[in-house]
């Protein structure tokens, strides 16, 4: 018991600097506080139970970071099988108090919701890591495994598809709802014709 | 100017084109290209948009102690939550080897009809006490069947009260000892089918949070005949909050598939209550009959039946679900609000004010949802920090509401004051001031 309580702390310990990034991180990630914290929470869960397995106590932002995106991942995967919940990258709406500054952080919010919509968790990630969070190549090649020049194509490759969604977004007539992220539908059906 | 040409510059220059004579080009191009212009739209709004996101600080930082309360509480849970699958599978396992039934019993049996869905719960021991009805109220129950059923799962201590509704005899059995009583006497009347289980109460005791199970059986089940469905080897894998008393949704998976999730949804208008079986399933194919129907918060369905006449089916009505189930339909749940959708004035979803407001007391917040979202109504101080979570789950359409008794998560009391009243709902967000003077 002691020596779970020791490992608690000394991962605490390591958790704690990194701590505002790393909300910052999920709640833009998520496009909000809520399901961001919700993820933050998680995530730090399933890092503590595997912080036995961390060999190399210098990589462990990079692993927190990992276990973050790969919850992140799980997390919308399960999402497109339930029904139990959408991702909201989108903020909240406008109400009548809601100030300029405010609005256009929705209104922020709102476009790169649908920008981002078709894209793939690990773009996900990794657009809000360099471009919401201002992480460099460098420190995502670290992360993610991978080299800094297929992450940069990576990159390059997401940001034409959000940009294609937003025209689209733009482009659409008055009235029509875009849709993105995950959504179910209520309908009836008999499972056997015969 | 080619269109790629003009779409390198404007990414270079995120958008934007300068009036200085070396962008000439460019702008002449734009202006003869409405989709380079949409282009050049997109490309400046992204790049706005992602530089005023990421100069964004958090409201509230979370904390370490915050983080540590939060691996504890996790832990307790995932302790919580083994113990309940390790419970829900020795019963079934206990149900299917069958203990002895008495003759009384059978004869109770052979007198219920088709298979109630029960949940259970998952808490400390007390006092319980379970009610419930024949679906068909021109069944009798009896009474010593009942006992003798009592008798035959080793419930001991237990009293049972019948009493005359409108609907038909209802019974209730209290003085339950445990929750393993509970699930004992709830197993067996699934077993044995034909009971509407009413309610489960824990009486004695306040639980603030309560963690549901659903055991859902299979749906071999015939209509207006003796009914025993085989019990499944039932996987829980997500868990709903009891709001308030009126309303509960409990979701389980069978083996762990996903794709046969399903759902309860009950809510009890005065002494009804109204049950509807709700599946939750991956979006359908477009080759099966009646495809077509979205009920989009309708809870009539109005179709053909195999004998090819329309009739109109009530979805909260127990008897036409089961027939409907029978014949092989199949519920999908509602739909969730959509990121991107933008909402109408007066279609949204709704917080309504407190009232009363000021309170001493309590306070009834009341909201509606023109269709299901994850909800979470938080209570927020006037230093802008989170006291008091009211709501934070999955709600389906409809008007409901909760209360607020001007305590905290931990239930201590709070300080008389202003405080806010915030709810989210997929893209909405509304508050309401709340005023708490004792």
């Amino acid at each position: 018991m002691d020596g779970g309580n020791q490992q608690r702390d000394h991962f605490l310990e390591l958790v704690k600097p990194e701590l505002p990034r790393l909300q910052a991180f999920c709640r833009k990630l998520t496009g909000n506080s809520v399901s961001g914290d919700d993820l933050l929470q998680d995530a730090l869960y399933d890092a503590l139970k595997g912080f036995s397995k961390l060999r190399n106590g210098g990589a462990f932002r990079s692993w927190l970071y990992r276990i973050v995106i790969n919850r992140y991942r799980t997390t919308v995967r399960r999402l497109s099988r339930e029904t139990s919940l959408t991702v909201p990258l989108s903020g909240d709406v406008v109400d009548s108090t809601v100030d300029k500054e405010e609005y256009a952080i929705r209104a922020a919010r709102e476009r790169l919701s649908v920008a981002m919509a078709r894209l793939s968790a690990l773009d996900r990630a990794l657009v809000t890591l360099h471009e919401l969070e201002g992480w460099s190549f460098a420190e995502l090649a670290e992360i993610l495994g991978k080299s800094e020049g297929s992450l940069r194509t990576r990159l390059s490759r997401a940001k034409k598809k959000m940009r294609k969604a937003l025209m689209q977004y733009l482009g659409r007539d008055d009235g029509e709802v875009t849709k993105s992220g995950v959504t179910r539908t209520c309908a009836v059906a008999k499972q056997d014709e015969s | 100017m080619r269109c790629s040409e003009a779409r390198r510059e404007l990414i270079r220059h995120k958008g934007r084109v300068s009036d200085d004579p070396g962008s000439a080009e460019l702008l002449e191009h734009l202006r003869d290209c409405s989709e380079c212009r949409q282009f050049a739209t997109a490309e400046r709004l992204l790049a706005d948009d992602m530089k005023r996101i990421r100069e964004l600080t958090p409201e509230t930082a979370i904390t370490l102690e915050q983080v540590s309360e939060g691996l504890r509480d996790r832990k307790e849970r995932d302790m919580q939550l083994s113990k309940g699958r390790r419970l829900v599978k020795q019963t079934i396992e206990t149900i299917e080897r069958r203990p002895q039934l008495s003759i009384a019993t059978a004869i109770f049996v052979v007198l219920v009809a088709a298979s109630a869905v029960i949940p259970l719960r998952m808490s400390t021991p007390g006092t319980y006490e379970v009610a419930f009805a024949a679906l068909d109220p021109s069944v009798t129950l009896s009474e010593n069947g009942t006992q003798a059923m009592l008798a035959a799962l080793d419930i001991e201590g237990a009293d049972v009260e019948k009493n005359e509704t409108e609907s038909g005899e209802e019974y209730t059995i209290s003085r339950l000892r445990d929750t393993a009583d509970v699930r004992k006497l709830l197993y067996m009347l699934e077993e044995i089918g034909g009971a509407d289980v009413k309610d489960v109460r824990k009486s004695g005791q306040h639980d603030d949070r309560t963690v549901w199970q659903l055991v859902f059986s299979d749906k071999d089940v015939q209509y207006d005949t003796v009914a025993v469905g085989p019990v499944r080897n039932i996987k829980l894998d997500h868990f709903s909050e009891q709001f308030g008393e009126d309303f509960t949704l409990w979701i389980a998976v069978d083996g762990g598939d996903p794709d046969s999730m399903r759902g309860l949804l009950m809510n009890r208008e005065g002494d009804h209550t109204n049950i509807q079986l709700v599946g939750l399933s991956s979006d359908g194919d477009d080759d099966s009959f009646g495809w077509n129907q979205w009920l989009n918060g309708n809870t009539s369905l109005n179709t053909r039946t195999p004998d090819g006449l329309r009739r109109e089916f009530d979805l909260t009505d127990i008897k036409d679900v089961r027939w409907l189930e029978k014949n092989g339909y199949n519920f999908s749940l509602m739909e969730f609000d959509a990121p991107g959708q933008i909402p109408i004035e007066g279609l949204g979803p709704k917080l309504e004010s407190p009232d009363p407001n000021p309170f001493s007391d309590k306070t009834v917040i009341e909201f509606w949802l023109p269709q299901a979202h994850e909800v979470r109504i938080d209570v927020i101080d006037g230093s802008g920090r989170m006291v008091r979570t009211l709501v934070n789950r999955i709600i389906l359409a409809g008007i409901f509401h909760t209360t607020w008794d001007g305590t905290d998560d931990n239930g201590n009391v709070l300080a008389d004051g202003t405080y806010r009243c915030r709810m989210f709902a997929g893209h909405f967000k509304a508050t309401e001031e709340l005023t708490l003077r004792r």
